[in-house]
């Protein structure tokens, strides 16, 4: 029981994902969602690979046994895409800080990797800029859907699910990030718990994604009966 | 400082958590509460809809009942004496040109007295009164088809006693309303009228050969400034909260009328 436990979460990063993928596959979707379905097949990749090396490192040749640039890659790629989503949307385009938010992390993430960082060790500076960056896109959506005297998209509409899906993983991911380093260097236990605490979080984030998509949902892509009329 | 770092790391994520949480759960109340507002506002706006087509009715009820007592108690009146007058004319001392002229003359005058009193009574609706609603109906369509080349029938359903007299009223309006528009514009030669009561709802089908509406028809003429007829068929039908449909083949044209007794 406790192995499939622990396969459970070792692979949080990549199952979740996986449903999410499949349901883009079987159903064609009402909202266009194509940036999230590249999100998630370039997050899936990276994810796959970044949790092979690390749980079968003794299997992979030296020069590659170096995940963090790929966790590096993911906090870039994620919230240009997410942030390219959102802002996007109608009911963002009128926050014009956003846009300015959007430059500032894209120039932040040059200098960083540019002039401070490597790109190869992990960047918690970069993680931390991730996660605030998709916390105020997130915050701003939901603060806009109250302010607004009319309802500007549907509660059933999939940004609703991508930023419940952002906004919850990143909460909880945020004070993770601000101190990982503090606490893998404070005690082993509570390094375990941090980790385990981020998987459920991915697991959230991707479950409530493959809900959005799976509402989202027009009709299938394959219908069994469309050979036999 | 384990313990520091533990606790700060468990506290800020528990406290993100809890605001990202409540942020969503106002988000879901605030949608709740727009969405109920809404509603609100569209029951309102409704109700204020179905209060100006009920006073459109009622004074166009009010307006057809003076227009029907001025012709049967001034006009009627006043073409009652002229026949009076007319018959009071001496027919000894006509020649026969003269006479000839007043028989046509007494002959005119019965006719228009006839047509007076028969328009006065269906503005009136007096039988609806007495003798309810499928007796009004067989009243009406033996008065505007007696005489022409339509051949009718009806089959109505002697269950149906009769609702409020404002029901009965406005029912018995839509079908006059569509009875006259299949003798002016369809051409048919056949009409015949079916009602049904089902459970808690009437249901009256007009059936006939010619060229009717279809339910896109009538959408659209219904809307037009032109269509008054069809304008007030579609007020009443909603006043009911009843439901109109059109059917057409190549042979029949059907239009169904269902409302909640």
């Amino acid at each position: 029981m406790y192995t499939y436990y622990r396969l459970f979460l070792n692979w949080s990063e990549v199952w979740p994902l996986i449903i999410a993928l499949l349901i883009f596959v079987f159903f064609k979707q009402r909202e266009n969602i194509t940036i999230i379905f590249w999100l998630l097949v370039i997050s899936l990749l990276l994810h796959t690979v970044a949790t092979y090396i690390s749980l079968f490192t003794y299997r992979v040749p030296e020069p590659y046994k170096n995940n963090n640039i790929l966790y590096n890659l993911l906090a870039i790629i994620k919230p240009v895409m997410a942030g390219l989503y959102l802002l996007k949307l109608k009911q963002l385009q009128q926050y014009k800080y956003l846009k300015i938010v959007f430059l500032l992390f894209l120039l932040f993430t040059l200098f960083n990797f540019l002039f401070i960082e490597s790109i190869f060790t992990y960047s918690s500076s970069m993680v931390l800029a991730q996660s605030a960056f998709l916390l105020i896109f997130t915050l701003t959506f939901f603060l806009d859907a109250m302010i607004d005297d009319e309802i500007p998209l549907p509660l059933s509409h999939p940004a609703y699910f991508i930023c419940t899906a952002i906004g919850l993983s990143e909460s909880i991911n945020f004070f993770i990030n601000l101190f990982i380093f503090q606490v893998f260097k404070t005690s082993y236990e509570l390094s375990v718990l941090t980790m385990n605490i981020s998987s459920y979080a991915f697991i959230i984030y991707g479950l409530i994604l493959a809900t959005g998509i799976f509402l989202n949902r027009e009709k299938p892509r394959f219908s069994p009966f469309s050979q036999s009329i | 400082m384990n313990n520091n770092i533990t606790l700060l790391v468990i506290m800020g994520i528990v406290v993100m958590l809890g605001l990202m949480l409540s942020v969503l759960l106002a988000v879901m109340f605030n949608f709740r509460k727009k969405n109920q507002h809404r509603r609100a506002m569209e029951q309102l706006k409704e109700m204020q809809q179905n209060q100006l087509i009920e006073a459109a009715i009622r004074s166009e009820e009010t307006e057809r009942h003076r227009i029907s007592d001025t012709l049967h108690d001034e006009v009627g009146a006043i073409l009652s004496s002229a026949k009076l007058h007319l018959l009071g004319i001496k027919q000894t001392t006509l020649d026969e040109k003269d006479k000839k002229l007043h028989e046509k003359g007494a002959g005119l005058l019965n006719d228009v007295i006839k047509r007076v009193r028969g328009i006065s009574h269906n503005l009136h609706s007096n039988i609806l009164k007495e003798f309810g609603l499928n007796e009004a109906i067989r009243h009406f369509l033996q008065q505007v088809t007696g005489g022409t080349l339509i051949s009718t029938d009806t089959r109505l359903d002697e269950a149906y006693k009769g609702s409020t007299p404002e029901h009965d009223m406005s029912l018995y309006r839509i079908i006059q309303e569509l009875i006259n528009n299949t003798i002016k514009y369809a051409g048919a030669t056949k009409l015949e009228i079916n009602s049904t009561l089902v459970g808690q709802e009437l249901v009256v089908s007009l059936i006939h050969n010619g060229n009717g509406l279809s339910q896109e028809d009538f959408e659209t003429f219904s809307f037009r400034k032109e269509g008054l007829g069809l304008k007030n068929i579609r007020n009443r039908i909603l006043l009911l909260k009843g439901n109109i449909s059109f059917f057409k083949t190549s042979e029949t044209s059907t239009v169904r009328v269902s409302l909640p007794i």
